[in-house]
């Protein structure tokens, strides 16, 4: 009867039972749920596969929670749980073995349970694919998209067909780029010579299309994208002193100013108002 | 035998029930828009009384007072903070830059997204988010930059100076199969200010200046009654357990990694410097979330106001791992901010994700959910202020031979059993750090007539170390309402002249 008579004491004043681990349980909530479900791949892999690996290898186990590294790509890696020690660790291990147990895999969701229905025009701000990172994607109406990049202030890639798909970045912490869903027609690469600009923000019109402010070297951009038939037409607004010089490719052309090679300089005049159409195919 | 064990079983005093908390304040849920993920990164009360909200795909939605919903705003890149500025405007922060969101036409939406700032790096990293603004009492805004994780590499094509110094150059930190992952520091700076707290004077007009270094993944930051500068950060590397900083200008605070962006920094990688330089350099934190017991994850503060009573002033924060809030409350030893840290609403139907919290001019707190696919969960709940406070300890006083415990209302001594012990955490690179130097430190409490100050003294208080206060589970007040979360962590910065 003694036992009994000091576990009723000690629960009484609301001391915990003494032990070398604490609750598996416990230990897994505060430590573990943050990235790993018991039957799916969240962050890391679910209890069940947790289990396969290392239901017969406790030492492998330890090692693993000791000092993690990278395993699976495209995956985070998992900081070291060293802080908990060994008999802990080993407690959290009984613990995902018997929590998991019966359990079924549930696959990955792979379906964006908040598909949107198209609607043109759209403005998103996410990561984009071989642009910078203050990437804007645009759904023109029709069926023209394109990604504006804030950071060196350039249109960078023109698409035909359907708008982005977030999905991969949205269901996640931030670790991937929004995809296009169509076809790129026009693309254009890093440039590191071009002098830095600064992004003054954008202003939707009635209609939803927006006109991106900025400022190169003194002169001050509005620049406005419409589609024109199936090519692209770029509508500037440019203040400044100074002649405005411009590097342009071979599929585009110009409203006004002279043109050599791929250079076009436009009189402070002529600035004031002027179109790039971007012939696509 | 048998007799006598059950009769000690019906002395003992009855602990508080499992849902005592979500009895004193019933939790209820706030129906979001529909077909949006309704993860919130910003919320707040506008000055009409009507509720803001920035969801985790970039919508920016109104809550009318009969509870319909508008939009507002579209397309925003991962927003992690909402104010309002003006009649017709809101201010965001989101991934890329801190907008202006303005309706210049009357129809409801905003029709111009203005770039106040986006003078900051980004790498392309994931864990770079960007949280705030906070609105000083000086009018300028504030806000705090994360620094990027190991977890990943940067992008080819970044925004801002790279900076050189680290183990691995450029190319070995571009994501991809060439990125030396084990080189990079667990979390890192390598596009400017990453890690820091900004300052935007003029409403966010600029120019903008480096405020403070030293923050790792600082979500939560904002302004306590009295306009000192909260920001709290998440345990990992150098963060033992996740601090809170009263934040002054010029300061360190901590991580090693943002430190190369302090003006004229001339000593090379700061995660080489040996950790007494970092130790003497660094700020104090004023609290501090003990890592399981309290939060494991700490977010977004807010003041209480007037309807919470004795707690008006104090601070609440938001904790994603767990469901459970963290109360503050601080007060001033020797021109430190400093004080004790509570469990506050510690009930499993709270649910986690608690992210975002805003205080609607009724008082009711409403608290916006995120999970980001880390622990956590979605949609906003609402508690209202309380008619009558459950029991709970107000505050803690650190004297210069103890500390003195006060509670809301009178207390049942007897039942009290206070446990005080001390401990710390180390300061390191590696992630997090067990509880070191624990020691239970014996005292002889005496309670005041009225019941409601508890002395306790210590024969000895060291500065740099947590004060567990500790009550038993049955402690009661004088009514025999329980003592909801019978546990105090006073964080003793400086001690009491």
């Amino acid at each position: 009867m003694l036992p009994l008579r000091w576990i009723l004491c000690l629960s009484a004043l609301g001391f915990a039972l003494p032990s070398q681990a604490q609750d598996g349980k416990l230990l897994y909530e505060q430590n573990c749920a943050a990235c790993h479900l018991p039957d799916q791949m969240v962050v890391g892999p679910s209890l069940i596969e947790i289990t396969k690996l290392y239901q017969k290898k406790p030492k492998e186990f330890l090692q693993w929670a000791n000092k993690p590294q990278k395993k699976r790509p495209g995956v985070i890696d998992m900081p070291s749980m060293a802080h908990l020690g060994d008999a802990n660790l080993l407690a959290i291990r009984d613990y995902m073995i018997k929590a998991s147990a019966g359990l079924k895999e549930k696959p990955a969701v792979t379906k964006d349970p908040f598909e949107r229905v198209a609607r043109r025009p759209e403005v998103q701000r996410i990561f984009m694919p071989d642009v910078g990172p203050a990437a804007i994607a645009v759904a023109l109406p029709g069926d023209l998209s394109y990604c504006f990049d804030a950071g060196d202030c350039r249109l960078r890639t023109i698409w035909r067909g359907d708008f982005i798909n977030g999905w991969l970045y949205w269901k996640s912490n931030g670790k991937a780029t929004g995809v296009i869903m169509g076809k790129v027609l026009w693309h254009l690469p890093e440039d590191t010579t071009l002098p830095a600009a600064k992004f003054h923000g954008y202003e939707l019109n009635d209609a939803g299309i927006p006109t991106f402010s900025y400022e190169r070297q003194g002169a001050q951009f509005e620049e406005t994208i419409e589609p024109a038939g199936k090519n692209l037409v770029r509508r500037f607004k440019v203040t400044t002193a100074q002649p405005l010089v411009l590097t342009i490719d071979n599929d585009t052309q110009a409203s006004a100013g002279t043109r050599q090679g791929n250079k076009l300089t436009l009189t402070p005049e002529q600035a004031k108002s002027f179109t790039l159409t971007v012939t696509l195919s | 035998m048998i007799l006598f064990a059950l009769t000690l079983f019906a002395a003992a005093p009855k602990a508080a029930p499992a849902d005592a908390w979500a009895e004193a304040m019933p939790i209820t849920k706030v129906e979001t828009p529909a077909k949006v993920d309704d993860q919130v990164g910003g919320m707040t009360f506008l000055d009409d009384g009507r509720l803001a909200v920035a969801f985790h795909r970039g919508e920016v939605f109104i809550r009318e007072k009969d509870g319909t919903w508008n939009q507002f705003a579209e397309g925003l890149h991962e927003p992690l903070g909402i104010i309002q500025d003006g009649k017709n405007a809101l201010i965001v922060m989101q991934r890329p830059e801190l907008t202006r969101l303005e309706d210049t036409t009357g129809k409801g939406k905003a029709n111009v997204y203005r770039t106040l700032w986006d003078g900051f790096g980004m790498s392309g990293n994931y864990h770079e988010f960007a949280f705030g603004p906070a609105r000083g009492p000086d009018g300028a805004l504030y806000v705090a930059l994360n620094l990027a994780s190991a977890g990943d590499g940067v992008f080819k094509e970044i925004r801002g100076t790279w900076s050189e110094i680290g183990k691995a150059n450029r190319e070995q930190m571009t994501a991809g199969k060439g990125f030396k992952g084990a080189l990079a520091g667990r979390m890192y700076s390598r596009v400017p200010y990453r890690g820091c707290v900004m300052r935007i004077p003029n409403d966010g007009k600029g120019p903008a200046e480096l405020y403070a270094t030293g923050f790792r993944s600082p979500d939560g930051i904002g302004f306590d009654a009295d306009g000192r500068l909260m920001v709290n950060d998440n345990q990992g590397d150098w963060r033992g357990s996740s601090p809170l900083h009263f934040v002054t200008k010029g300061s360190f605070n901590g991580h090693p990694a943002s430190l190369v962006w302090t003006p004229g920094w001339n000593q090379g990688d700061p995660l080489e410097l040996p950790i007494e330089t970092l130790e003497k350099m660094r700020s104090q934190p004023g609290g501090i979330f003990i890592h399981v017991d309290l939060s494991n994850s700490p977010t977004q503060p807010a003041v209480f106001p007037a309807q919470w009573g004795p707690l008006a002033k104090q601070v609440v924060f938001g904790e994603m791992n767990v469901a459970r809030l963290v109360r503050f409350a601080g007060e001033e030893v020797q021109g430190v901010y400093q004080g004790a840290m509570f469990p506050f609403l510690d009930t499993k139907e709270l649910r986690n994700g608690n992210h975002r919290l805003a205080f609607s001019p009724e008082g009711a707190l409403l608290v916006g959910k995120t999970h980001l696919s880390w622990a956590g969960n979605n949609g906003i709940v609402q508690i209202n202020a309380p008619q009558k406070l459950p029991l709970l300890i107000e505050r803690v006083h650190l004297l210069k031979q103890g500390f003195e415990v006060h509670f809301t209302e009178p207390v049942n001594g007897d039942t009290l059993q206070p446990i005080v012990k001390r401990f710390r955490y180390k300061y390191h690179a590696i992630y997090g750090s067990p509880k070191i130097d624990t020691d239970d430190l014996p005292t002889t409490p005496s309670l005041s007539a009225d019941g409601r100050t508890l002395t306790l003294p210590l024969t000895e208080i060291r500065e740099g170390f947590i004060h567990e206060i500790r009550f038993a589970k049955t402690a009661c007040g004088q009514d025999g309402r329980p003592l909801l979360g019978p546990v105090a962590y006073y964080q003793v910065v400086k001690q009491a002249p």
